[in-house]
């Protein structure tokens, strides 16, 4: 957003929102021309979190780089690492066990799970109802108890590893698994009576309408679009990992709400929770027997056959809890890629705001802030500044331009 | 009658003035803090908590922005805190007797009951607005939109109990029931006046749907939002006060009987006792009104709640006050 908005004339009130501000968890910046309450225009502005991800992976081998994939987003910690090794994989022609297959949808399903509770606690902390923010919360705790069981980490799963998966579920932690998912189950029908029923919840949630022409222009992904009748799934549309035989079996289908508002958004989210405690009992029932991983053998191993590729390029495409997410690994031989570019969903996302907020009340702006599930450090990935560390902005052409070169040397 | 110096001071001050309310709002303000959080699920703080964030604030840095009037300011939170204190002065707490009647006739006026209950909210409108903060004023915007939507119930309750008993002074009320003034109509009447009355009471406060002008998630405070330190604790205070304040003024009027003589109790100890039954009550009305609201509602939008409080509320209170002079013309007759 330029000077000239930010200081010129308007005949409505102007009020920044961030970069810090109660309503968002990440650093951005909104701001808004209002009347009374009603939102005239909005402008956003990202940046404000560049950490620098890809250059630290310019110095990392392979395997080195799944756990600063796992930190490119506290919740998504399963969906990038994953990405990224969809990606190398690709690159390189590894074929994984079906079992590792296996193993990453029940990791993936149960990192949806307990992305979507967070999310509806989230969201009712941003209409004010803490209570149900606890309850919610309370629910992922066991949802959590199952990542550490299973993998040894609440937060940080480790789960992936190049040509399968770190650990092996083992027989013993299976029946845990199903008692965790049959009390979320019946624990759900409660939540999603309180949501989608409840008469002050629903009053709010009825606001930020995204139309399903704009969701097609502004390219939404996940629940953002599935919210506004977009039919958008990469586990059903593309089919990766065992995802492929489970829609094939089972029939499986996105889950689409065609209002476009936060309330077809949230009613999205919970019946994914639905859909993925099924998915996950499913996988867990179907669970091929075998080696778990591709390449036999330590990290050394690992390295000396990735070393010998040379001139691949790999895309490692999955659909995360707030959508898809791209990775892209270009590999030069060496012990690290030579480029590796991830791309997370809320870069898409982000950019429906304002089609979103135009129009809201003020007292909406946390609620459909929230709505896209956005997670504003996963995004940046670049910022500009000239001499005088002043940030600018550069246009679409530059910027292909500037990618172009980067990745192809100068093409 | 007349009143001395000494218990002048006493009264404003100590009880039931300022030491008294201070006491109990604080602790009450605990208590429901304590509560919401049992009802989350969460431990929640000790119930001393608020006596040591105010304390804590009084301590701490006290800030006037820039741009800011920093005249009004700083006086507004004192206009907050002495508008309350005045008004405990005007509510007979559960007795009436020694150093309850501090005022020289008489307990006074029910219409200024009416207007200083205004005036904490426009306390925190002139803070608001002197602060220059844009978040500031949007909340001041929503707080007097608030306040031209429950008043206007509030006073349709306190004009029905005033025209029924005959009188607007504070202590005659405070001795009358108002069930007890005509047949069922009547009372059926009164219990809608009550409920108009208690629905009030989450708007005054702020809290659960109604906390639109303070908002943390959406305006970060609204009209407290430039403000710290000790001018903060003052508002602080002032809020928990009025907390206890207005509903030991629904108590006082419609569910004021004493127990004492009940259970055949005379002298200082029935004092004491009607003392103690009378913030019990209080309490059972900050629980119903207050933590279970603030525990299970959503925050509205404005326009919401101005439409609740014009259209559901009111036409509760009309519905009341229709009854009650239904009963008055065609049953009870003319006194």
């Amino acid at each position: 957003m330029s000077e000239v908005i930010r200081k010129g004339y308007s005949e409505f009130v102007r009020i920044p929102i961030g970069p810090i501000h109660p309503a968002l968890h990440e650093p951005y910046y909104f701001f808004f021309e209002l009347e009374g309450e009603e939102i005239k225009n909005v402008w956003i502005e990202s940046g404000g979190v560049h950490r620098g991800m890809e250059a630290l992976a310019l110095n990392r081998n392979y395997l080195q780089i799944i756990p600063i994939a796992e930190r490119i987003c506290g919740i998504c910690s399963n969906s990038h690492p994953l990405a990224y090794t969809m990606a190398v994989e690709d690159a390189a022609g590894i074929e994984v066990p079906e079992r590792a297959q296996y193993i990453r949808v029940i990791a993936q399903e149960l990192e949806r799970i307990h992305s979507h509770i967070l999310w509806a606690g989230l969201g009712a902390h941003a209409i004010g109802l803490d209570t149900a923010f606890c309850y919610l919360w309370c629910l992922r705790e066991d949802v959590l108890d199952i990542w550490e069981l299973l993998f040894g980490g609440r937060v940080t799963h480790a789960v992936n590893w190049i040509g399968g998966t770190k650990k092996d579920i083992k027989e013993e932690d299976i029946p845990k698994i199903l008692k965790m998912l049959k009390n979320l189950r019946k624990a759900l029908p409660e939540v999603v009576d309180a949501f989608l029923y409840d008469p002050t919840i629903v009053r709010r949630l009825r606001a930020g309408t995204l139309t399903k022409k704009d969701a097609l222009r502004l390219s939404a992904l996940g629940p953002t679009a599935r919210g506004s009748g977009v039919k958008k799934d990469v586990r059903w549309g593309y089919g990766p990992l065992a995802y492929g035989d489970l829609r094939d079996d089972y029939g499986y289908k996105p889950i689409i709400h065609q209002d476009g508002d936060v309330y077809a958004k949230t009613y999205v989210r919970l019946m994914e929770i639905e859909q993925s405690i099924d998915i996950m009992e499913k996988a867990l029932d179907d669970l091929p027997s075998g080696p778990y991983r591709a390449i036999e053998g330590k990290t050394p191993k690992v390295i000396a056959t990735l070393k010998k590729v040379k001139g691949a390029e790999g895309i490692g495409r999955h659909e995360a809890p707030r959508g898809e997410v791209i990775h892209y690994v270009r590999m030069e031989g060496g012990e690290g890629p030579y480029r590796w570019r991830p791309r997370a969903p809320s870069l898409n996302n982000n950019f429906t705001l304002p089609a979103m907020l135009v129009g809201c009340q003020v007292a909406d702006i946390p609620i459909v802030v929230a709505s896209i599930d956005p997670c504003f450090s996963c995004t940046d990935r670049m910022t500009f500044i000239d001499e005088n560390h002043r940030k600018f902005v550069l246009s679409y052409d530059e910027l292909i331009k500037i990618s172009r070169e980067k990745t192809w040397g100068d093409a | 009658m007349m009143v001395s110096i000494v218990e002048a001071l006493v009264g404003l001050f100590v009880f039931p003035g300022f030491l008294f309310l201070f006491l109990f709002g604080l602790l009450f303000q605990g208590m429901n803090r304590k509560l919401i959080a049992r009802l989350q699920g969460r431990y929640g703080p000790p119930i001393i908590q608020p006596f040591y964030d105010f304390f804590k604030l009084l301590g701490k840095e006290n800030i006037v922005p820039k741009n800011a009037n920093a005249f009004w300011f700083n006086v507004a939170p004192i206009i907050a805190v002495a508008s309350v204190v005045t008004l405990m002065l005007y509510i007979p707490v559960g007795y009436l007797g020694p150093l309850s009647p501090v005022l020289p006739s008489g307990f006074g006026d029910l219409i200024v009951i009416l207007y200083l209950f205004a005036l904490p909210a426009i306390a925190l409108i002139i803070g608001a607005s002197a602060s220059a903060s844009p978040y500031a004023a949007i909340g001041a915007q929503r707080e007097l939109s608030m306040l031209i939507s429950y008043e206007f119930p509030l006073a349709i309750a306190i004009f029905a109990l005033a025209w029924r008993a005959g009188t607007f002074d504070m202590g005659e009320l405070f001795a009358t029931q108002p069930w007890t003034l005509g047949g069922p109509l009547n009372a059926i009447g009164f219990l809608l006046i009550l409920l108009t009355a208690l629905s009030v009471i989450p708007g005054k406060v702020a809290v659960g749907a109604f906390n639109i002008p303070e908002a943390k998630e959406e305006i970060a405070g609204g009209p407290l939002v430039e403000y710290s330190g000790r001018n903060l604790a003052l508002f602080e205070l002032a809020h928990y006060m009025k907390m206890f304040v207005i509903s030991a003024f629904i108590v006082a009027l419609f569910l004021g009987a004493p127990i004492s003589p009940l259970i055949g109790m005379s002298g200082f100890s029935a004092i004491v006792v009607d003392v103690i039954w009378f913030l019990f009550k209080v309490f059972i009305v900050i629980f119903f009104t207050v933590t279970l609201v603030a525990a299970v509602t959503a925050r509205l939008k404005i326009t919401q709640a101005v439409t609740f409080y014009w259209f559901v509320v009111d036409a509760l209170a009309i519905v009341g006050l229709i009854l009650i002079a239904a009963d008055y013309f065609f049953f009870t007759g003319v006194m």
